[in-house]
């Protein structure tokens, strides 16, 4: 009897452990891993704030999949003070030591569990560069009175593509600074302030650096209204 | 005594363990397989343990039995890989053949003797009834010891004295883990445990080989009293402070228990004096504070029963357990029991002055405030996370209506006592720290038991005390502290260090760049040790202490110089407490060491920081 129940207690113990087992490929089992699709703002000015919080400090934005709790955003391998939302957006502050000098840096978010995202570069320029070039306005052309590339708020804007602007540069139009958006080093626009626009007139249209260089003027003609 | 985060962290658990992503299959059946892996070890103690017995030809009852025969296996068992140290052989092979060794050479010396299997005479105790009621408490609890390395101490010395005896192969000396030349026997089944599973989060799995020999042995006491067994058990459950030992990786649990079952041994009619001898022996040889403990313990025996002979076995027992501790210390410090009896070394008077520093005085008014201040002051009064709960109250209670009802004690009281309040006067007079108290918790509650029996307390408060008790015992759970449930996958755990300790991500950093053999200074940092993967130093202690490397008003770069020097290839400072500890002044303190931004001294390629730590390379 007692022989019996030994017996089956072997047999209970031998089922448990073989039921129990777990792999070691089971507990390699890794979870998403974090992607980063874009980040803002990718360029910036050597020791220049941007996107200044109300403590003074910088702040750079992450977009991408699998930001989970606990990621962690590195530029050039140092961690940054990360806030995260709902797994596709990560804030991070970032140090003036970390955009103190121009160039090239490697921003990676690193998870909780230490796996790494693709890398994206975070660019921080000189602040003084070549003269800024304008090399086309759009629109070109447009019709005083009409609104063109309408914006949110009613009010007409302006692209310009061109080399060389400067995180910070401004549009001018007649010598007059306008609200402007730096896109890229390639890429800017602004918003045209209505008083403009009213007659048909030659617009003359300038980028001012930063570092106080002016581009050579471009032209947006403004035709009499139809 | 209830942390204030303790309502907080129990709902964010509770929610986890909800939450649709958790697996709770694949923790289940990790925690059945690391039992079983763990128990297979425990059987091989005790099957050493039970051989031993029945060579020394030591007759006990069943409960007893079962006790001494895994107090002295897991014993016999550490010592054994003692000598593969020794030998330079603690390698996966020899530890696992050295397991397999005992339990077979168990087996083959009962096999060879005539007489019942000594093993399975304890068996009878698990047909209880009382394990229903346990059976929940016990699945928290052992989920509790599956949390990784992670305690102050254990990360400091306990569990990265393990990591370098597994690295070295050998109880090679390391002056800069603390109290590395102190005896630290429960290490070495730490050390067993990692090297036959190769997973550090199963090391504190050791303590339920201890806390089955504390209930047998407990439970023998309770049977001679004719009392349940569960009084003194539900008694050392209403410390928080005991229960957290016994989670912990530290060796203080594992001294508890061979202490508590040396003493059950001693006060047997017809004690088994030379096993008794070994229990204690491994006590003493687990920390000083247990050399202390059986000191106290000789002494009150001698009054006791009064044989010289006796004694002179239980000192010898003592003696060799911690003759190769000792020596070690000797040959590699200059003295058997570092840091005291050196001249000139400052670490010792240090030692008493910290020690001092804590509790709530040493006159009579706080002897008298003790059982409250147990209960309701900070346990950090006392230098731990944990109160020790309402067990001093409880034990002036049950004292105080065992002398109202019954005049004369008996004698074994009186010697429980003498133990007891001997060992409770060194603790109140030095070092008032509530784990060290928490080791004689086990002599207390034979004595509330001993009072239960004389005062003849009405069964049926063992309910409302054993609601309390399972109640307070959750307290300390690792689970609950940490809010989540040990991790099992890789990266799980890599995110749980990551989250509960603020040096990991730095250490990880380290481990990104760093070859083992290189050498890092961990500069007021000490407890990154054990997830640092280079060879380490930096603490409070040893020749490259804290102190001797800076000195007030010193420019940040010429103590850095001295580091340089010493061919160091990485400095991991915590700047915090860099500000909050350091002495060296102004020059130090506004450094880039210390302060985010600040100049940095030359030699230094800052390789990672956060908002506390901050690592370098040094050229």
């Amino acid at each position: 009897m007692r022989s019996f129940a030994f017996t089956k207690a072997a047999a209970l113990a031998a089922a448990l452990l073989t039921v129990s087992c777990v792999t070691r490929k089971e507990r390699e089992t890794a979870g998403p891993v974090p992607r980063i699709d874009q980040i803002l703002p990718g360029k910036v000015m050597a020791g220049v704030p941007f996107q200044v919080q109300p403590d003074g400090n910088s702040a750079i934005s992450v977009t991408g999949a699998n930001l989970s709790a606990g990621s962690r955003i590195r530029i050039n391998g140092m961690p940054v003070v990360t806030a995260y939302g709902d797994g596709s957006a990560l804030s991070g502050l970032v140090p003036k030591e970390l955009f103190a000098e121009p160039g090239m840096y490697p921003l990676s978010v690193e998870s909780a569990s230490g796996d790494m995202s693709n890398t994206v570069p975070f660019i921080v320029l000189p602040r003084t560069g070549p003269q800024p070039v304008i090399k086309q306005v759009f629109p070109a052309t447009a019709e005083a009175g009409k609104p063109f590339n309408e914006q949110p708020g009613g009010k007409s804007a302006v692209g310009i593509t061109g080399e060389h602007f400067l995180p910070g540069a401004v549009i001018e139009i007649n010598g007059e600074p306008q609200a402007t958006n730096f896109i890229d080093t390639d890429r800017i626009a602004a918003l045209v302030a209505p008083k403009f626009l009213s007659r048909a007139a030659s617009l003359r249209i300038t980028v001012l650096n930063i570092d106080g260089k002016r581009s050579a003027p471009g032209e947006l003609i403004l035709t009499a209204p139809k | 005594m209830i942390p204030p985060w303790f309502a907080h962290n129990s709902t964010i658990l509770l929610h986890d363990i909800t939450a649709g992503s958790f697996d709770l299959w694949l923790l289940a059946r990790w925690t059945m397989q690391s039992i079983f892996l763990s128990l297979l070890v425990f059987l091989a103690d005790l099957l050493l343990g039970s051989a031993i017995l029945r060579v020394c030809r030591v007759r006990l009852p069943a409960r007893l039995r079962g006790a001494a025969a895994i107090a002295t296996g897991a014993g016999a068992s550490a010592v054994l890989i003692l000598v593969l140290g020794i030998l330079r052989r603690i390698l996966f092979p020899w530890v696992l053949g050295l397991t397999i060794a005992s339990a077979l050479a168990g087996i083959w010396l009962l096999l060879s003797k005539r007489g019942r299997w000594y093993v399975f005479g304890f068996a009878a105790t698990l047909r209880s009834r009382w394990w229903l009621l346990v059976a929940p408490v016990a699945v928290f609890h052992t989920l509790s010891l599956l949390m990784p390395v992670m305690e102050f101490d254990a990360t400091m010395y306990h569990q990265a004295s393990a990591r370098w005896y597994e690295e070295t192969h050998r109880l090679a000396f390391n002056d800069s883990i603390r109290f590395n030349a102190q005896p630290h026997l429960p290490v070495l089944l730490f050390l067993r445990h990692r090297i036959l599973f190769g997973e550090d989060m199963l090391v504190k799995l050791v303590n339920v080989e201890f806390a089955l020999v504390l209930y047998l042995a407990l439970a023998h006491f309770a049977r001679r009293l004719r009392i349940s067994s569960a009084w003194p058990v539900l008694f050392l459950l209403c410390s928080p402070a005991f229960v957290w030992i016994a989670q912990l990786d530290y060796v203080d649990f594992a001294m508890t228990v061979w202490f508590a079952a040396a003493v059950v041994l001693l006060i047997e009619r017809r004690p088994a004096i030379g096993i008794a001898a070994f229990v204690l022996g491994c006590a003493a040889a687990s920390k000083l504070q247990g050399t202390v403990m059986a000191g106290i313990l000789g002494a009150s025996y001698l009054l006791y029963r009064r044989d010289w002979r006796r004694v002179a076995a239980l000192a010898a027992g003592v003696a060799l357990l911690s003759l190769p501790w000792w020596l070690r210390s000797f040959r590699h410090t200059g003295s058997p029991i570092a840091p005291f009896f050196l001249p000139g070394n400052p670490e010792s008077q240090y030692l008493f002055e910290l020690s001092r520093k804590y509790g709530d005085g040493r006159d009579a008014i706080a002897l008298l405030k003790l059982p409250w201040n147990a209960v309701a002051a900070s346990p950090l009064v006392f230098a731990d996370v944990f109160a020790m709960g309402p067990v001093l109250a409880l034990g002036v209670a049950a004292g105080t209506l065992a002398i109202y009802r019954r005049k004369r004690p008996s004698a074994q009281t009186v010697f429980l006592s003498a133990v007891f309040f001997a060992y409770f006067l060194f603790w109140f007079r030095t070092g008032q720290v509530m784990r060290y108290l928490a080791a004689a918790l086990p002599l207390l509650a034979m004595l509330v038991a001993s009072a239960v029996a004389a005062t003849r307390l009405p069964r049926w408060l063992l309910a409302p005390l054993a609601v309390a008790a399972f109640a307070i015992s959750l307290l300390p759970s690792a689970m609950i502290r940490y809010r989540t449930l040990p991790p099992v996958r890789y990266k799980d755990k890599e995110g749980f260090l990551y989250s509960h300790l603020p040096y990991y991500s730095a250490a990880r950093e380290l481990r990104r760049v760093a070859h083992p053999a290189e050498r890092t200074y961990l500069w007021f940092a000490e407890e990154a040790r054990y997830y640092v993967p280079t060879r380490s130093t930096g603490d409070w202690f040893g020749p490259m202490r804290y102190g001797a490397i800076g000195a007030s008003q010193e420019p940040a770069s010429s103590m850095v110089g001295r580091i340089q020097e010493a061919g160091f290839n990485y400095l991991l400072i915590d700047r915090r407490l860099a500000t909050h500890f350091g002495t060296y002044g102004e020059p130090w303190l506004s450094s880039g060491l210390v302060r985010q931004g600040g100049p940095l001294p030359a030699g230094l390629q800052p390789l990672y920081s956060d908002d506390r730590y901050a690592l370098f390379r040094l050229h």
